[in-house]
């Protein structure tokens, strides 16, 4: 993610839909969204329900000890397999600990309830890239059972979605069928990986809460580790249901939308599956068998949704609970204990930011999208503050981390804000001294700009103070070299001394300019500001 | 001759270099191969000779400086559907003709880990699915008993079946092939074949012995166990196996006291692992017949029942008596609901763990014949399309008894047959479970059940049977495997016809060490301890 996108979609209050294009409008009546056909002015409701999968963060898979390969790009095909991987005969699935340890923090985040008593079933069909014949998932006991999630919608409206459950299940293989003339490639590296399928009631009525959901969603598993959940790594997929109906009528036929690739995808491929819906009912008296229960696609270039396959076409996946797996049995104590790690979730933070530093909404959600910046944050208010005898101004910190190391980390390409603190680069040491030199005065803001970027570039891993004193930038802080300066600077120039008691303002600033050159910019400006008008005044 | 059968008399031998390992180990490859290659068609494939011979060097060194382990030398034959690192694991299908497993089974391993020698692999019915082993892609497996053409009447040779799946594992430890032998019993497969062919069958509480590596039938009834010549035997040699493996297979667990007799004040040995050769042995030291009170359930008395092994079965208890042991009537209700839900619950588990074998990358695999490629290489062949393949691979590679219990068990996982087939056969295994709890923890507190481990003695080759008759084979010992008891087959004596008849024995779960000293103590008595010593007749 970047830091510059996630402002400006903090401004923008995530995604607007771009019905522009569209025979649709999004429309609030009495607080509840619904879409407006703009060629016959009828009012529609929209339904859609969202299943989620996401990478469980772990170092092995689900039910065998290779390696998770995550978002790590670049892998030989088939070489993180295992034989259980690769469903050798014989081979037995032993699940992995910390999968379901992952689970159980999602589960909590989100409110649900862990199900002390779960298994795992099998859901059967033949593919290539599915070794076993059958994936391993849970059907009829989730580990997870409801849930929900509050969202902040751009007008300020809120929106609860409930969530159904959270199941465990393994990921399948992929298929490469464009690498070879006649033969489909297989890579099993993703084969058997663990994932969390989270699946929300259908709760949703505009395409904005899905993408107001998915990002916050995204936002919680990272915060709390469960999940990298990078879409584009496919750490993070998403199928998504839809339909459309009258207000006050039956829900219509709904459609699946399998394969997007990012949250805009998927606010986009919803806009354009309920204008397909409505165009197609209403070109037929809203008769509902215009629409056809199946699974489509998303094709992002044209925007448009494609058919890929009827629901009729699925085959009988023969759920059975699998006779190789014991119940998954988890305890009030392995609950209990997960709890406490689990530590103060996003929306919990934002509310106690806010009130115990008396900063603003909006930066509060800027200081959530990262925990490793919150944490940050708090910290580089009280670091070491015996020194400096108070809380250092929260203002300031905010100015640097939010404006300035965000515009750098952005500038720079760096997604992780955690991958900046070390020895070389950031550090709350660093920080917090930069901070204390700018407050008693040793250096200007604008200097301090200038050496928090140096230490963002980590060329030169000294501190704060050395770097400054190395390149002679600390401010002039002795008042009688000022003093000198500012009187030889007044009298060498009476024409601009008279033009300023003429009321000309401009002539000011020329003359903080040149203090600011003679000093290179190390003098003090309040100092000089008091010593300028002292001068000026007496020429009056 | 005094034929030398018993693991601690063999050990002792060549302890004391009265024999050597080399001679006791060519003997059985010469045996095996008396008369025609392989002649009873015990053993799909031997192990090769110069590794037999770097075995038996190492093995004889051992002895030779005294750092002989406990089963060092000891020729072994193991049932074909265990994996064994780089030897054929064949499961006596075309669909693994070839197929050589880079990883032991756990069961080959502890046994390897021990130095015992594994002479061969062998044959059995296809992926264990039959009672006859005469259905594998390998041919069929001869009974010792058959009766060899010299014979007085003017019959010519008449060969009988060795019962399976654990056909060529009895057979061979029947003709003194191999000391011992490993068998997996689903629903009687060890103590079926162990009766056809007057060996000591034992299958142990299900878990005790892990699973790992061996190809699976229906995972949640499959249970490796041992075909020896004695009980004895038996138990030394389910002291290397049963073993906890963690790593590899979460259904396999520790063996511990069941202390569901017990008060529960009495938490003492709650728990308490047990070894089960020291509990044998304790029990063989301290205890008689007198400490144990033998079952009969009335319902195992099944039209089917031949005359001799009801005689037998009457004799059993009557010299029970005799020496003072206590035998009650019993009732185990639901006995006659076992058999359908055994073959359906073993179907439907056989149906979904058998996807695996698609010829995607293991194994046989359906290759088009090359009529039409007149091109050159240039020319690109498409290939037959991946349903195809699976379509044809799957049916040319599985036979038929194979492929109607996939269909059955297809049919039974289904989504419309579910609820009827399926869920009411788990219910049925439930009650026939309880059933059996009922006798071990009600008023008479049973410790052992005698039962027939079959309903007659072992069957002609070639004799046209209904199939449903040959499922009936299996009604003495399918209860057991739904309630994942220990259970036992020992011979006694031979029918009028010459064929070896046994009783079976079931105890309580984790209650081996029991079973074991009972069967012991029966197979002593003075009218049966003779039995084993005969030769079969067709080997003479």
């Amino acid at each position: 993610m970047n830091y510059l996108n996630k402002i400006n979609k903090i401004n923008n209050k995530l995604f607007y839909s771009t019905t522009s294009t569209n025979q649709i409008k999004n429309v609030v009546i009495n607080n509840k969204d619904y879409l407006k056909s703009l060629k016959t002015g009828e009012i529609w409701e929209l339904i859609v329900g969202i299943e989620v999968h996401a990478q469980t963060k772990t170092k092995e898979k689900l039910f065998s000890n290779s390696l998770n390969i995550g978002s790590m790009e670049g892998f030989k095909a088939n070489s993180r397999v295992s034989f259980v991987d690769a469903a050798f005969p014989g081979v037995l699935p032993v699940l992995n600990d910390k999968c379901v340890e992952q689970a159980i923090k999602t589960g909590l985040a989100i409110g649900g309830t862990i199900n002390k008593y779960s298994f795992f079933d099998r859901k059967h069909y033949f593919y290539q890239d599915l070794p076993q014949g059958y994936q391993i998932t849970q059907l009829s006991e989730p580990i997870v059972k409801g849930g929900s999630m509050e969202l902040e919608l751009r007008d300020g409206r809120q929106h609860q979605i409930r969530i159904s459950h959270i199941q465990l299940e393994q990921d399948s293989g992929k298929s490469i069928h464009d690498l070879h003339p006649t033969k489909s490639l297989v890579d099993l590296n993703r084969a058997g990986i663990g994932l969390m399928e989270i699946v929300s009631h259908a709760d949703f009525t505009s395409s904005e809460q899905v993408g107001c959901y998915i990002e916050k969603l995204q936002h919680l598993l990272k915060h709390i580790g469960s999940s990298d959940a990078n879409m584009q790594f496919g750490e993070m997929r998403c199928d998504v249901n839809i339909s459309v109906h009258k207000p006050n009528t039956e829900f219509g036929t709904r459609v699946e939308l399998k394969n997007m690739i990012s949250a805009k995808a998927i606010v986009s491929s919803i806009d354009s599956e309920a204008n397909r819906q409505i165009s197609l009912l209403e070109s037929d008296g809203n008769n509902n068998n215009r629409i056809s229960r199946e699974t489509r696609g998303f094709n992002q270039e044209t925007g448009e949704t494609y058919h890929l396959r009827t629901k009729e076409d699925e085959v009988d996946y023969r759920f059975f609970p699998d006779p190789d797996l014991p119940p998954l049995i988890i305890s009030d104590e392995r609950i209990q204990t997960i709890k406490q790690q689990l530590g103060e979730l996003p929306q919990d933070m934002k509310k106690r930011l806010i009130k115990q530093y008396s900063i603003s909404n909006y930066d509060a959600e800027l200081l959530i999208q990262d925990q490793s910046i919150a944490k940050f944050f708090e910290q580089s208010i009280i670091f070491n503050n015996n020194n400096i005898k108070k809380q250092r101004d929260i203002k300031k910190i905010l100015n640097f981390l939010l404006r300035d190391i965000f515009s750098w980390l952005n500038s720079n390409n760096i997604q992780e804000f955690k991958s900046i603190i070390n020895e070389n680069q950031l550090s709350i040491e660093k920080f917090t001294e930069l901070l204390d030199l700018i407050e008693q005065g040793y250096i200007s803001t604008n200097i301090g700009k200038t050496i928090l970027f140096q230490i963002l570039n980590g060329s030169d891993s000294r501190s704060p103070k050395t770097l400054i004193d190395s390149q002679g930038l600390s401010q002039i802080s002795d008042d009688s070299v000022l003093d000198q300066l500012v009187q030889q600077l007044v009298e060498n120039h009476p024409k601009e001394v008279t033009e300023y008691h003429q009321g000309k303002q401009r002539v000011y600033k020329f003359f903080m300019g040149e203090i600011m050159k003679k000093t290179k910019g190390r003098s003090n400006p309040e100092i000089v500001n008091n010593l300028l008008k002292k001068y000026l005044d007496l020429k009056k | 001759m005094n034929r030398l059968t018993n693991i601690s008399q063999i050990r002792k031998s060549l302890i004391d270099g009265k024999l050597k390992v080399n001679d006791l180990v060519q003997n059985k490859i010469k045996e095996i191969n008396r008369g025609s290659p392989n002649r009873l068609n015990t053993f799909i494939s031997l192990e090769d000779e110069k590794s037999l011979e770097k075995q038996i060097k190492e093995s004889q060194e051992r002895y030779n400086n005294g750092t002989n382990k406990r089963l060092d030398g000891i020729p072994i034959g193991v049932k074909d559907n265990f994996s064994s690192k780089n030897f054929k694991t064949t499961c006596a299908s075309k669909i693994l003709e070839n197929y050589k497993p880079s990883f032991d089974s756990t069961v080959v391993k502890l046994l390897k880990d021990e130095g015992a020698i594994i002479i061969g692999k062998t044959n059995m019915d296809e992926f264990s699915m039959g009672s006859s082993s005469t259905s594998g892609n390998f041919g069929k497996v001869i009974n010792p008993w058959s009766k060899p053409n010299n014979s007085n009447n003017n019959e010519g040779e008449v060969l009988y079946v060795a019962g399976g799946s654990s056909g060529g594992s009895a057979a061979a430890v029947a003709s003194n092939y191999c000391v011992a032998s490993i068998g997996s019993d689903t629903g009687g497969s060890i103590r079926q074949p162990s009766s056809y062919c007057g060996v000591v069958g034992f299958k142990p509480s299900y878990g005790l012995i892990s699973r790992f590596g061996l190809v699976a039938y229906a995972s949640s009834l499959d249970t490796p166990g041992v075909l020896t010549n004695s009980v004895e035997d038996a138990a030394e040699l389910l002291d290397v196996l049963i073993k906890k493996d963690q790593e590899n297979d979460s259904t396999s667990i520790e063996f511990i006291n069941n202390n569901n007799n017990n008060n529960n004040n009495n938490n003492n040995n709650k728990n308490e692992k047990k070894n089960i050769l020291n509990e044998f042995n304790e029990k063989l030291k301290n205890k008689n017949i007198k400490d144990l009170v033998f079952g009969i359930p009335k319902d195992y008395l099944v039209k089917e029942l031949d005359t001799d092994i009801l005689n037998l079965w009457k004799e059993v208890v009557e010299e029970i008596e005799k020496r003072g042991g206590k035998v009650v009537p019993v009732s185990l209700p639901h006995t006659r609901y076992a058999l359908p839900a055994y073959y359906l619950l073993a179907t439907s588990e056989a149906s979904s763990n058998l996807s695996r074998f698609d010829g995607v990358r293991y194994g046989y695999r359906y290759e088009e014949e090359n009529e039409n490629s007149s091109g050159g290489n240039d020319e690109i062949k498409i290939g037959m399309g991946l349903k195809d393949m699976y379509t044809k691979t799957r049916t040319n590679g599985f036979g038929e008894e194979v492929k109607k219990r996939i269909i059955l068990g297809t049919m039974a996982l289904s989504r419309s047959s579910y609820d009827n087939f399926y869920t009411k056969a788990q219910k049925i295994r439930r009650l026939v479970s309880d059933d059996f709890k009922n006798v071990f923890q009600g008023e008479n507190k049973v410790d052992i059940l005698i039962t027939p481990t079959a309903p007659s003695p072992a069957f002609k080759q070639n004799e046209k049977m209904d199939p449903i008759e040959v499922y009936v084979n299996d009604i003495m010992t399918i209860p057991s495997n739904l309630a994942g008891l220990p259970a036992c087959s020992i011979p006694l004596k031979l029918s009028k016809s010459n064929l070896p008849i046994s009783v079976q024995l079931i105890s309580n779960r984790l209650t081996d060490d029991n079973l074991l000293f009972a069967a012991h103590t029966i197979m002593n008595f003075d009218c049966y301890k003779d039995f084993t010593s005969i030769t079969p007749n067709y080997l003479k």
